[in-house]
């Protein structure tokens, strides 16, 4: 079943000054539980890309729809209550909040939704032992490795059982090790949970653990493959 | 809701030494404020009291007296008309009086004095004139003696014991003339009043002004100072008309003057303190929030309404502030409860100016609730200008722009 979709979308920065077609006529659709690696050199409009299917940015052109919701027919608060109990998000820094600890942290969300004490702990345990952090449940970020951050911003994402993820360059700043461990934690996340993955990255090791691929030049969609 | 709360309690910690220097400033500017303040509203309740002891907070008058305080404007006194006015809630005593200027004569000299008509009782119940006797003894009710002041008495070389002539124009044009023997000497913290002024018992003065049975006002005594105003309503209410009411301030306005030059003098001083601590406490509210733009951002993605946000950072602020204020409250309070309880008597030249207006020369403290909450109250007002950058801030933020 199609979850998200991209119809003509397009981008374009300083459209009356130096216009930066940073999206550029855009058709994707993303099926439930994909896990999709949009992969790019810096600056072919990723961010960009991830941002407006995110409802974060606002397409110059075209629609992004999610489960039938027109996202570009919404006002912003609706568009902020949507992101909060539809979408998970990780950065590629600074996701958590630092004076939370780390099951605050992953929790956030479920409790601004005002979700139930019980569901919330339990929720937040299970997935921080399936990050393996059950050991650092009250540590707050400043005390955890950038590994772990990321581990922690991955489990916050899916707390609350999001249509979708969006990963952007999740990885970046990650050494080898914490890059391996982190999509470790993804591809077994997608496969119990079955939530739809979109992460950006041009880190080969990060493409070649996606089941779909597709590469992105210039703001437009070069290949889109299977694996 | 809850959670915004801990967010902000959790998030005012984080950077400890910003918070506590912020909250220090906060203590140190109400600390002080509320201090100075009390300092001098010590010195303004002596003022009014030294006022007022004269003049009572309230006084009924013929409606034509205040303007040229003519012998002729009187009123009856009756058992039934002080009735009337203790009747009215507030007013705890009446206090007749009837006074004229007269000419004050020894054998060698004469000079001009105020000659007072009192109720020997009710006069020293309400001002302790008895205590201000320094030679003689005080006045008792209808005797044919005379009490005067410690500088008229100088001025004409009376002891006690002398005879007093006094001379003046009396009720409807009668000539009013006695002689009195002086029974005491007193002292009067007023310099002025000190120079000029002599008391007979109130019938005596009646019977020297041909006056019998007449006053020209009734001094009132209030149980609660600040709802003079509201008193001075329901009586004039009660006794209609022809009687005018007049207030303390209405009837010493230097008094009013000098506390109200003296309160824009303090307004200028605290305001440039305010500025000060305000203009810190906004330059470190406006650095937390460009540091934490980009967690703003993330914030809104995350899917928080950029209200909540705002929310959270109001919430800092007051929090900081309404801190702050408390631990200022709990500082100053003691403080100025001792000095309230334990006046500094002053001695030389800081003493003569007190004397000179006829004030108690002594520093003490007047505890004020409203001083506390006003302070308190400026400090929130800073919290909230202080709170309207980061708050615009989070208005304007583009998440795609700070999240990169
Ligand atoms: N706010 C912006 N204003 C102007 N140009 C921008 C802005 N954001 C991105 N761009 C431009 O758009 C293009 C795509 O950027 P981006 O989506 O960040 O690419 P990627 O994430 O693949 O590196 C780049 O040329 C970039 O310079
Ligand atoms: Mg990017």
């Amino acid at each position: 079943m199609e979850i998200i979709e991209i119809r003509n979308l397009s981008k374009t920065y300083n459209p009356k000054t130096i216009p930066v077609h940073a999206v550029n006529q855009v058709n994707l659709t993303f099926k439930e539980g994909e896990f999709t690696a949009i992969v790019g050199a810096s600056g072919s409009g990723k961010t960009t890309l991830l941002n407006m299917i995110g409802g974060i940015d606002n397409p110059s052109e075209g629609e992004v729809c999610i489960a039938s919701n027109n996202l570009t027919n919404m006002s912003e608060t609706q568009k902020t209550k949507f992101r909060r109990d539809h979408i998970g998000f990780v950065f590629q820094s600074y996701n958590l909040l630092p004076v939370l600890t780390a099951i605050e942290n992953v929790e956030f969300i479920m409790e601004m939704q005002g979700r139930p004490v019980k569901e919330r702990h339990s929720r937040s345990k299970e997935l921080l032992s399936a990050i393996c952090l059950s050991n650092r449940l009250h540590s707050r970020p400043g005390k955890l490795s950038g590994g772990q951050q990321q581990r922690v911003a991955v489990a916050r994402a899916l707390a609350h059982k999001p249509k979708f993820v969006i990963a952007d360059e999740p990885t970046a700043n990650l050494d080898s090790r914490s890059t391996a461990d982190l999509l470790d934690i993804m591809v077994k996340l997608n496969e119990q949970e079955g939530i739809t993955f979109i992460f950006s990255t041009h880190d080969q090791r990060v493409v070649d653990r996606a089941r779909r691929v597709i590469v992105f030049e210039d703001g437009s969609v070069k290949e889109d493959y299977n694996k | 809701m809850n959670q915004l709360i801990k967010l902000a309690w959790r998030n005012i910690w984080r950077k400890k030494r910003r918070s506590v220097i912020t909250m220090l400033s906060v203590i140190f500017a109400v600390v002080i404020s509320v201090n100075f303040r009390s300092l001098q509203w010590g010195a303004y309740d002596k003022m009014i009291e030294a006022g007022t002891k004269n003049s009572g907070y309230l006084q009924v008058q013929s409606q034509d007296y205040w303007e040229d305080k003519s012998i002729n404007e009187l009123i009856e006194d009756h058992v039934n008309f002080r009735n009337q006015i203790s009747s009215v809630p507030g007013i705890s005593s009446v206090i007749p009086r009837l006074q004229n200027f007269s000419l004050a004569a020894s054998e060698s000299s004469s000079k001009g004095a105020l000659v007072i008509g009192i109720d020997p009782e009710s006069e020293n119940q309400y001002n302790e004139l008895n205590s201000r006797v320094i030679k003689g003894s005080y006045l008792s009710e209808n005797e044919n003696a005379v009490i005067i002041a410690e500088g008229l008495s100088n001025y004409l070389k009376l002891k006690v014991n002398d005879t007093l002539v006094l001379v003046s124009q009396g009720y409807h044009a009668s000539i009013a003339a006695g002689k009195y023997p002086i029974k005491g000497i007193v002292k009067l913290p007023n310099p002025q009043m000190n120079r000029m002024t002599a008391y007979l018992p109130l019938t005596t003065a009646q019977a020297f002004n041909g006056a019998e049975g007449l006053v020209n006002a009734f001094m009132l005594n209030v149980s609660d100072r600040t709802q003079v105003n509201a008193t001075q309503l329901m009586l004039q209410d009660q006794l209609g008309p022809a009687y005018a009411i007049m207030r303390w301030d209405e009837m010493h306005p230097e008094i009013q003057k000098s506390i109200n030059t003296d309160t824009t003098i303090a307004t200028l001083l605290l305001s440039a303190l305010y500025l000060i601590v305000g203009f810190g406490i906004i330059g470190t509210i406006v650095m937390m929030a460009l540091e934490r733009k980009r967690e703003f951002g993330m914030l809104q993605a995350i899917g928080l309404q950029k209200s909540q946000i705002q929310t959270v950072i109001l919430l800092e602020s007051l929090m900081l502030g309404v801190i702050g204020v408390i631990l200022a409250w709990l500082i100053a309070f003691p403080i100025v409860n001792f000095m309230h309880n334990n006046p500094i008597p002053l001695t030389g030249e800081g003493a003569k100016s007190f004397e000179a207006m006829g004030v108690e020369p002594v520093i003490q403290f007047a505890i004020k609730p409203h001083l506390f909450a006003l302070m308190g109250l400026i400090i929130f007002l800073i919290m909230l200008v202080a709170s309207a950058f980061p708050l615009t801030m989070i208005r304007k933020l583009k998440m795609s722009e700070v999240i990169k």
